[in-house]
């Protein structure tokens, strides 16, 4: 089962494309990050998904099928929008009755165990706790209704430190306890590897990089080596970036698979997949999708000199 | 809000416990009345302003709406959760306050405009509940189609005030087309003056939309004939024509104005549900 599966998805709001040309494929039991700079049209697509927005074009369906924003799709689905929006000046405990009121499906015992556990005063108004306990607290009403993906929409974007630390950690708890299926949106993209094992790039509106993550950082090396006449000899690589040091060039290549050996004179090694991205992110024609056409296609425009 | 409802109740009920006294000179009390009957005269609006036209505006501003509309319940069941329960409420307590009123308005000490006069007329139990539902429904309409809270409330008071005063003025007297009757001529003075009287009658009476001279077969005077001596009036039996809604309507327009109130408050929430089932949040 996909649990988000789009078909040449648009949006637009009055003149500017916020989506466009989106096809994509996300397999369920996965924690997917969506990456992409601010603008870029995450919030779009999770929108789309959780079904706030209708599409301007082309198709998109959630757990295997459902129209999003339809009744089977939302009782299966925990979205918590940007900016977790809750009902500040309720008490927390009364905003979760308000939340339970609205689901028919609701784990009451393990809602409040939760705030038990995080030490979330339950008479305390919502405005009046802390960012990371309100973060909780939204995350804690999209699992009591045990849905099969829960889509975050920047959870960690207001959250300090150890706030974002303790939040990541209650969600892969919640992940290794149920069969759940994560789809979260960041403009961070540090420690993305320990957290996300399937990854998606947007950038300006189009999907850029689709794909699990540890089969894109085997296909994915840095060359170290000479600068100047690399154009000549690395035909053979896909180069996504280049960064010229003096005498020293540094090249972001995509290969066919992690044995290709690296060319006489350069030096090759992992990327991380933070330096993945942001080269990525650096050069918007650049693009990994997923499908034997769409790859060959992108790939002549990769390669860059 | 609420607040505003327990201030009416305490003086309703303080104006019972006065009521029953008669006391004919204007006082301190009576000043006090005329300013409630016209803060319950806003009650409605206010109703629509600061009740149903931050209902679906202020969800959508503070970001509340992307929690409420996806969770199970969906956005229909959310709208009718949140504006049925408030509206029926309201409508009851206003009714139930025009039932006083109406006790209250036939004491002595409360004798003023007539029943049919705009200020008591929409403030009879029924159509004070149909205000009350359309001053709710239209706020929560104009909250969800201009989505902004601040805007959507001076839309409900502008708005509502311009069909209060449409409807008060112009449309109320003509729900139904009003009769025609000829008033017998009195003869009060000499030569030239010729008066004519209306009777006066008890309960709510008829009301006086038109009266004008004119010949026993209905034709008015033209203002050229106006000029002719009291003798040519008496010589062609000219008649006080009077165009009026008679006194046993009275409950008849209630039930009407009510019936217009209550069905253009649902269609208000009908495309209110539309909007907000097809809009973006």
């Amino acid at each position: 089962m996909n649990v988000i599966e789009t078909c040449a998805l648009g949006k637009r709001y009055r003149r500017n494309w916020a989506l466009r040309d989106c096809s994509l494929t996300v397999p369920a039991g996965h924690v997917v990050a969506l990456v992409g700079p601010n603008g870029a049209g995450k919030t779009t697509l999770l929108n789309l998904a959780a079904g706030l927005l209708r599409p301007t074009r082309g198709q998109v369906s959630v757990l295997g099928g459902e129209r999003p924003g339809s009744a089977a799709a939302r009782s299966r689905t925990g979205f918590v929008a940007q900016d977790a929006p809750l009902y500040g000046h309720l008490p927390a405990g009364d905003m979760l009755r308000v939340a339970r009121n609205l689901n028919l499906t609701w784990d009451e015992d393990r809602a409040q165990a939760r705030l038990a556990e995080l030490a979330i005063p339950l008479d305390r108004k919502v405005r009046q706790l802390s960012g990371g306990q309100r973060a909780q607290l939204a995350l804690t009403i999209a699992l009591a209704k045990r849905p099969e993906v829960l889509i975050l929409d920047e959870p960690l974007a207001s959250l300090d430190p150890l706030a974002r630390h303790d939040f990541m950690g209650s969600l892969m708890a919640a992940v290794a306890e149920d069969s759940l299926s994560v789809v979260f949106s960041s403009h961070v993209v540090s420690e993305l590897e320990r957290i996300a094992d399937y990854l998606l790039v947007l950038n300006e509106g189009r999907l850029q990089l689709a794909g699990e993550v540890d089969a894109l950082l085997d296909t994915h090396r840095i060359l170290t080596g000479p600068g100047g006449e690399m154009a000549l000899n690395l035909k053979q690589f896909a180069v996504v970036q280049v960064r010229q040091a003096g005498a020293q060039a540094q090249l972001l290549v995509r290969t066919s698979s992690a044995a290709d050996p690296a060319p006489p004179g350069w030096l090759s090694s992992p990327a991380s997949l933070e330096d993945l991205v942001l080269a990525y992110l650096r050069d918007p024609k650049a693009s990994v999708l997923p499908g034997p056409e769409v790859t060959a296609a992108a790939g002549g425009e990769a390669v860059r000199a | 809000m609420l607040g505003l409802f327990v201030l009416a109740a305490v003086l309703l009920w303080l104006n019972h416990q006065t009521a029953t006294r008669f006391s004919p000179t204007i006082s301190a009390e009576a000043l006090i009345r005329a300013a409630w009957l016209i803060l319950l005269q806003f009650m409605p609006v206010l109703a629509g302003a600061f009740l149903g036209a931050p209902l679906v505006a202020r969800e959508l501003e503070n970001g509340t709406a992307r929690l409420a509309w996806t969770q199970e319940a969906g956005r229909i069941r959310w709208l009718v959760a949140e504006v049925v329960p408030v509206t029926a409420v309201l409508a009851v307590a206003a009714a139930a306050i025009g039932l006083e009123l109406r006790w209250l308005l036939a004491r002595p000490a409360w004798t003023g405009p007539g029943t049919w006069s705009p200020a008591r007329f929409d403030l009879r139990p029924l159509p004070f509940a149909g205000w009350v539902t359309l001053g709710i429904c239209l706020g929560v309409f104009l909250g969800a189609a201009i989505r902004r809270t601040v805007p959507a409330m001076a839309a409900t008071l502008g708005c509502y005030a311009a069909l209060l005063y449409v409807t008060s003025l112009w449309w109320r007297m003509h729900y139904l087309p009003p009769l025609h009757r000829p008033l017998p001529h009195v003869l009060v003075g000499p030569e030239y003056s010729y008066g004519y009287g209306i009777p006066l009658t008890s309960g709510p009476g008829d009301y006086v939309l038109s009266a004008a001279p004119g010949r026993p077969d209905g034709r008015l005077l033209t203002s050229a004939q106006l000029d002719h001596p009291a003798s040519w009036f008496r010589l062609h039996h000219i008649r006080l024509w009077v165009t009026y809604q008679p006194g046993s309507r009275f409950g008849l327009f209630q039930v009407i104005e009510f019936g217009w109130l209550i069905v253009l408050a649902t269609i208000l929430m009908t495309v209110a549900a539309v909007l907000i089932r097809r809009r973006a949040a």
